[in-house]
């Protein structure tokens, strides 16, 4: 069964990323506002994924800018921006599930109802909710893997950047992680 | 195959190549993905199969889902560009990989070749060419591999050829080969004894290395400290491996692997326990 394909290039805004963090790197302060307004909704999506509330979200996300800040010398130009973007986010998102767990242990937990009733993001659209649905059906490094594949677009190299993996390693999770899409929707349709 | 009731699932030939087909559309980006064209006979397909339908839809559909960002409050994002303009001074990019392991190897031959000299050569005359060959090629080849592997773990976003873990546990493994295969089993005399000076001398060689390797490493942004503590302490401690390896004069199988390997896993586990000490104990708790 032939399939034909189009490839199309990397998406403009991404293709002005590296030339946005020399700017940042060298003290522009305009570059400071398109960064947040080009990334934000990204990594607001990346950070809040998997439940967590819109205030922790929020915490998680002031936090990441912060390290992203203090590393920007770590950033060599011109190679991509989301995988150096990403590779800061995930640590700041694993420290983040690091110091819950250790106030979860330290404090009687109370549930918060407002926060409970209120994920990180409403999602009224039916498709989305499949989606996530679907994606908390993985376990969590291949929900990582596939959030990023899908998500934000990148290749598999990127993702390996990202991950401090393999291009393999990154291959081998997303395969898995599609046998095991493959087992639910065949679970579903039975 | 088996369907959430385990039962076996049959999967014609026509869903098995757009399985194939959409493991090809993975490996694109997104926006490839989005533009990818079906021929009229697999589009044929998944009109009658709905599992086929619903798999082409999460990946070929998925990203169009980033059309559906998720925003800060606008407050949020105006005190995180007010924090970031607060502090923005020029920066200089970091130095490649290669040149931060090359920086790294340096440290490693300018503290290990002074220390072989101040401390004599003995073990050098007691090694066969064979054993001196195989033995510093582990050597050499774990100090560029530990110190390719800090370069990569201090730049976010850098494509890790070789995992930490791996490396690590390359090293550990090359040594032991090496030094089982190449250095005679021979009765241990003083075994204690000869050892535990050979153990507390690596260890002082491999202490003053680590702080200068920390000093390296300080300058990139590092993400996962344990491994890193591991992979920093593996080189430090294989400083004072090397330096033994040619000033100490029992050179046997025993001693070698007990002893001086000795030196690099003490260094590992104190390299991940200093860095879980600084995470856990010291940092300030939420």
């Amino acid at each position: 069964m032939p399939f034909s394909q189009t490839h199309s290039s990397v998406r403009p805004w991404e293709a002005e990323l590296p030339a946005l963090m020399v700017r940042y790197q060298h003290g522009d302060p305009e570059a400071v506002d398109e960064l947040v307004r080009k990334l934000s909704g990204m990594l607001m999506q990346f950070l809040g994924a998997f439940g967590l509330s819109r205030a922790d979200t929020e915490d998680l996300f002031q936090e990441c800018w912060i390290r992203i800040h203090n590393s920007r010398h770590t950033y060599r130009p011109p190679e991509p921006v989301l995988p150096w973007i990403f590779a800061i986010a995930r640590h700041t998102r694993l420290d983040g599930y690091r110091k819950r767990r250790r106030r979860e242990n330290r404090e009687l937990l109370v549930p918060v109802l407002a926060e409970l009733a209120a994920p990180a993001t409403e999602a009224p659209d039916p498709d989305l909710t499949e989606f996530r649905r679907m994606l908390e059906s993985l376990p969590e490094s291949q929900q990582e893997v596939i959030f990023m594949l899908k998500v934000t677009g990148m290749s598999l190299e990127e993702v390996a950047r990202a991950t401090s993996s393999t291009v393999g390693a990154i291959k081998q999770k997303a395969h898995r992680a599609y046998e095991k899409l493959r087992l639910v929707l065949e679970g579903e349709r039975k | 195959m088996q369907s959430g009731a385990g039962m076996p699932v049959a999967m014609s030939d026509e869903c098995r190549q757009i399985d194939l087909e959409l493991d090809r559309a993975l490996s694109q980006n997104a926006s490839a993905r989005l533009t990818w064209n079906m021929s009229e006979q697999a589009l044929a397909h998944l009109r009658k199969c709905e599992r086929c339908r619903r798999l082409n839809h999460w990946v070929l559909d998925g990203a169009a889902l980033t059309t559906q960002p998720t925003e800060p409050a606008p407050a949020v994002a105006e005190a995180v560009r007010t924090l970031m303009k607060q502090s923005l001074s020029p920066v200089t990019p970091q130095s490649s990989p290669r040149v931060l392991a090359a920086q790294f190897l340096l440290v490693f031959l300018l503290f290990s070749a002074p220390m072989i000299g101040m401390m004599g050569t003995e073990g050098l005359h007691e090694m066969k060419l064979s054993q001196l060959f195989g033995i510093m090629t582990i050597l050499v080849c774990g100090a560029a591999l530990l110190s390719f592997s800090l370069a990569w773990q201090m730049s976010p976003g850098s494509l890790h050829r070789v995992p930490p873990r791996i490396a690590v546990i390359t090293l550990a493994t090359g040594f032991l080969a090496a030094t089982a295969v190449l250095f005679p089993w021979q009765e241990p005399q003083s075994f204690l004894e000869r050892g535990w000076s050979c153990l507390k001398a690596g260890l002082l060689m491999a202490a003053p290395s680590s702080l200068l390797f920390w000093v390296l490493v300080r300058r990139g942004h590092t993400l996962a400290s344990g491994i890193l503590g591991a992979s920093l302490g593996a080189l430090a401690g294989l400083v004072g491996a090397s330096v033994l390896q040619f000033t100490c004069n029992r050179q046997d199988a025993m001693h070698l692997l007990v002893w001086h390997g000795g030196v690099v896993i003490v260094s590992v586990v104190l390299g991940v326990a200093i860095s879980w000490g600084v995470n856990n104990l010291l940092r300030p708790r939420p």
